[in-house]
């Protein structure tokens, strides 16, 4: 599906089309608004009213990040708004009196955003964006702390819980799905997939294509299977890396500047432009995310093939999973907060959780007590396979967040080294000193 | 369409919290305050360039002073510093008379600035409530199975808006460098500028179509459905469109041109889309022709060829004068009015022996067509002058009015009255 967001919910992909759009859920504009502009009316006039109260309708108020890499078209909103009807129509039997309203924004321009927003009173009740980004917003105070009770900390896989705390112990936002890094390929090219990188560079001489993105957290899954993760992992906590794990890295570094001198490996400026090249079929094999499937699976049906990233001798690849929360907004009333909350729980529960999975396939549950049925759908088989190739190398991919600064630092390292403009001896100093300069 | 009502009827949640009902409050207060008489009064007594701006630097103060207690504030700033924009704005106007025509003035405002302003204060806003980008991809709809977005719809109307209002001066300029380069009149200047401007309206609009994904099949079948509409609905715009561009080419109606319009001369002013517009000097009165006027009807211009008019003044003497002196002295009189051109030289003519004058007419060439009854007027009084002075009598009828009875017999003296 083009974007993390969407992992919101899920959607009957077959209908999506023939369904018509109602952004926020709202069925009956003109009716809503009489009852609306009646109700507040009445509201601020019998504010003590607390029966009353009950029964206006309540809007909440989402912004929605999406991932760098998707763009905010008409599919992306026709796509996110048929989820969101989803959860809203299950949701509002629950609560009748309340209306959803989405607004999507790019991932980089969330934090502008949302502080504009707040200052004026008018910020989103809940903010949907990467674990990274929540972290951030709460320690910039855009955002409130997560009021999560033991029950429902329980209930989510510990280290994604572990990953939207912060120092103090607030809780930064609620998990609520885990995208993970794959390997995308066109089957009728591709017809067994690459399990080591030495395979992959072997089936470039055969003729497959293969995309690279440029992009750090794209690339760095190659750092894991060459052994390059732990010397940068040692330098990003201001650690001296051993002669050992700097090796790593100057041998991830090699395979980075190989790779390019191969004929059929082609390195891009995002990941966007991998996906689009894809789906158009001028390449065979990619790295994605699995938010990028449900885009894919539209343009290529039946001929999308995913599997796990390719490991090296004897290390594994270190793909990245992109943890999306749910944030609690700064500007809420008492009605919106009390109902942002309820939102943000319902999706928790593990039904929802595993509806949503199913109906998607593009990412993981974060509800431990959901089981992920693996043996009725090998997409989803992928995806777990990925999060576990991945779990052993978390701890050394916590310094890594993709919006710091220091990372488009590291980008502009690695595009001289593949072009072969530096060495990879020289390069790696530069990533050390640069990743021992962050904070 | 029922998305965009969705999505602004949801803005209405926002009234529910308390910091956006306190920002609107202070707003409507300020707005209030403002109307109330003392205020006014009290506004009477600041200098007129400051007053104006009171009420917007008093909402932006109230904002200041909900930030400093800690409450969100965004919104009345904002609001108070569109509002001050706008007051500023139109303060902006009075400077740029001293460099620009108030028509030029006033064109500039209501065509270009204020739009401009509110355009960009509206997003702003939105932007505030919401993601424009979002907003931007609702469907409006699907033409030639091209879906039709709210963001396409409001760039391409943009484009053309501005094209339409913009096109004119690098048009006007174009046509100037041509006048320099090649030498042609005024009127086909004006000619050539306004055919520049359509010709880049035209082509701006088929790129937009273009850009919004239309095919020239698309384009063709737009054009056919168009053709359609216009033979039954708009065919008497289409109609007056088409003359103007025609007459535009045939260069019969240019903007300089004096056509006469019931017996009055009048000065082509513009040559608009759907009408021509007329300037008529006997009453400043500014006339809208529709274009098919002129193109279906005779039209009487003293402008086609050269900008010169023949005009032609009657008047009478008495028999007793010989015709050839009075031919003569007509003659004379008309050489000796300023305006009247030496070159073709004043023709004085013997027109009929009337009841109690023989009449002539003395007919006389002028440069500038406009200035007709201003030059016969003048020279009527030179000829009266020369008359007076030559002791040429311009008799006129004399009336007897003698009461009457009835039957007039009875008052004749010398008839017998029968015997009864």
């Amino acid at each position: 599906m083009g974007i993390q967001s969407v992992a919101l919910m899920a959607a009957d992909q077959r209908n999506r089309a023939s369904e018509p759009l109602h952004r926020g859920h709202l069925q009956r504009p003109l009716s809503w608004l009489l009852a609306l502009v009646g109700t507040l009316t009445a509201g601020f006039s019998l504010g003590g009213c607390a029966e009353l109260r009950r029964e206006l309708p309540v809007v909440v108020y989402v912004a929605v990040g999406l991932h760098e890499g998707h763009r905010i078209n008409r599919d992306t909103a026709v796509s996110f708004a048929s989820h969101i009807r989803q959860l809203v129509h299950e949701f509002g039997k629950l609560h009748p009196n309340v209306l959803v309203q989405t607004a999507l924004y790019p991932e980089a321009e969330l934090r502008e955003q949302i502080r504009r927003r707040n200052r004026s009173g008018l910020g989103p009740d809940l903010i949907l964006t990467s674990a990274d980004l929540a972290n951030e917003f709460l320690q910039q105070g855009l955002v409130a702390a997560m009021p999560l009770d033991q029950e429902e900390r329980d209930q989510i896989d510990p280290g994604l819980l572990h990953q939207v705390l912060d120092a103090q112990g607030r809780q930064t936002g609620q998990p609520l799905v885990l995208f993970t890094q794959l390997a995308c390929f066109d089957r009728r090219r591709v017809t067994q997939p690459p399990t080591t990188l030495k395979q992959l560079l072997a089936q470039t001489a055969t003729g497959t294509r293969v995309g690279l993105s440029l992009e750090l957290g794209s690339l760095l899954w190659t750092a894991g299977s060459l052994g390059g993760l732990s010397g940068l992992s040692a330098a990003a906590r201001g650690l001296q890396p051993s002669l050992e794990q700097k090796q790593g890295i100057v041998d991830w570094m090699h395979w980075l500047q190989d790779a390019n001198n191969q004929q059929r490996v082609t390195f891009f400026n995002d990941q966007a432009s991998l996906r689009d090249r894809l789906a158009a079929g001028s390449l065979d094999w990619i790295s994605c995310e699995s938010s990028d499937l449900n885009g894919l699976w539209r343009s290529m049906g039946s001929h999308l093939g995913i599997s796990t990233l390719p490991d090296g001798e004897g290390q594994r690849a270190a793909p990245l999973s992109n943890l999306r929360v749910l944030a609690l907004g700064r500007n809420s009333s008492r009605h919106q907060r009390a109902m942002a909350i309820a939102l943000a729980r319902y999706t928790l529960k593990p039904l929802v959780q595993r509806s949503l999975t199913l109906d998607n396939r593009s990412f993981l549950p974060v509800n431990r007590y959901v089981n992920v049925p693996v043996r009725s759908s090998q997409v989803l088989a992928t995806m777990v396979a990925a999060r576990q190739q991945g779990e052993s190398s978390e701890p050394l991919l916590s310094w890594f967040h993709l919006h710091d600064p220091g990372v488009k630092q590291l980008e502009a390292v690695l595009v001289p080294l593949v072009f072969g403009v530096i060495e990879p001896e020289a390069a790696t100093e530069a990533a050390l000193r640069l990743l021992r300069k962050q904070p | 369409m029922s998305e965009l009502i969705a999505e602004f009827v949801s803005w209405l949640g926002y009234l529910e919290r308390g910091s956006v009902q306190l920002q609107l409050l202070l707003l409507a207060a300020v707005l209030l305050s403002l109307r109330l008489r003392w205020t006014r009064r009290w506004l009477l007594k600041w200098p007129r360039a400051v007053s104006p701006l009171l009420g917007s630097v008093v909402a932006l103060l109230l904002s200041l002073g909900l930030q400093a207690r800690g409450s969100p504030a965004g919104l009345l700033q904002f609001l108070g510093l569109s509002w001050l924009g706008w007051t500023l704005l139109n303060l902006l106007r009075r400077p740029l008379l001293r460099w620009l025509p108030a028509q030029r003035v006033d064109q500039l405002f209501s065509r270009i600035i204020r739009p401009l302003y509110l355009w960009l204060a509206v997003l702003a806003l939105i932007n505030q409530l919401d993601s424009t980008q979002d907003l931007a991809v609702i469907g409006m709809g699907e033409l030639f199975g091209i879906e039709l977005t709210i963001g396409k719809i409001a760039k391409s109307m943009l484009v053309i808006y501005g094209l339409l209002v913009a096109s004119g001066p690098p048009a006007a300029a174009l046509a100037w460098l041509l006048q320099r380069l090649i030498g042609i009149s005024d009127g086909s200047r004006k000619a050539l500028e306004i055919i520049l401007s359509y010709t880049v309206v035209g082509l701006g609009i088929t790129a937009v179509c273009f850009r919004l994904g239309l095919n020239s099949t698309a384009l063709l079948a737009i054009a056919g459905g168009l053709s359609v509409g216009l033979g039954f609905g708009i065919k008497e715009v289409f109609s007056n469109f088409i003359s103007g561009i025609w007459l535009l080419f045939e260069g019969s109606v240019r903007p300089g041109e004096v056509l006469m319009l019931d017996g009055d001369s009048c000065e082509v002013r513009k040559l608009g889309l759907r009408a021509t517009l007329l300037w008529r000097d006997r009453d400043n009165a500014e006339l809208l022709i529709p274009n098919q006027t002129f193109f279906t009807e005779a039209a009487i211009s003293y402008t086609s060829s050269d900008r010169m008019r023949r005009s032609q003044v009657t008047v009478g003497a008495a028999y007793h004068h010989d015709p050839v002196i009075v031919i003569a002295l007509l003659e004379a009189t008309a050489l000796q009015v300023a305006r009247v051109l030496q070159e073709p030289a004043p023709k004085a003519l013997l027109l009929s022996y009337g009841d109690f004058a023989i009449n002539y007419a003395l007919r006389f060439w002028i440069a500038n067509p406009m200035d007709n009854v201003a030059i016969c007027s003048e020279v009527n009084q030179a000829i009266w002058q020369a008359f007076q002075e030559q002791q040429i009598e311009i008799p006129f009828p004399q009336l007897v009015e003698y009461a009457m009875t009835w039957p007039p017999e009875a008052r004749k003296p010398n008839l017998k009255q029968p015997a009864s």
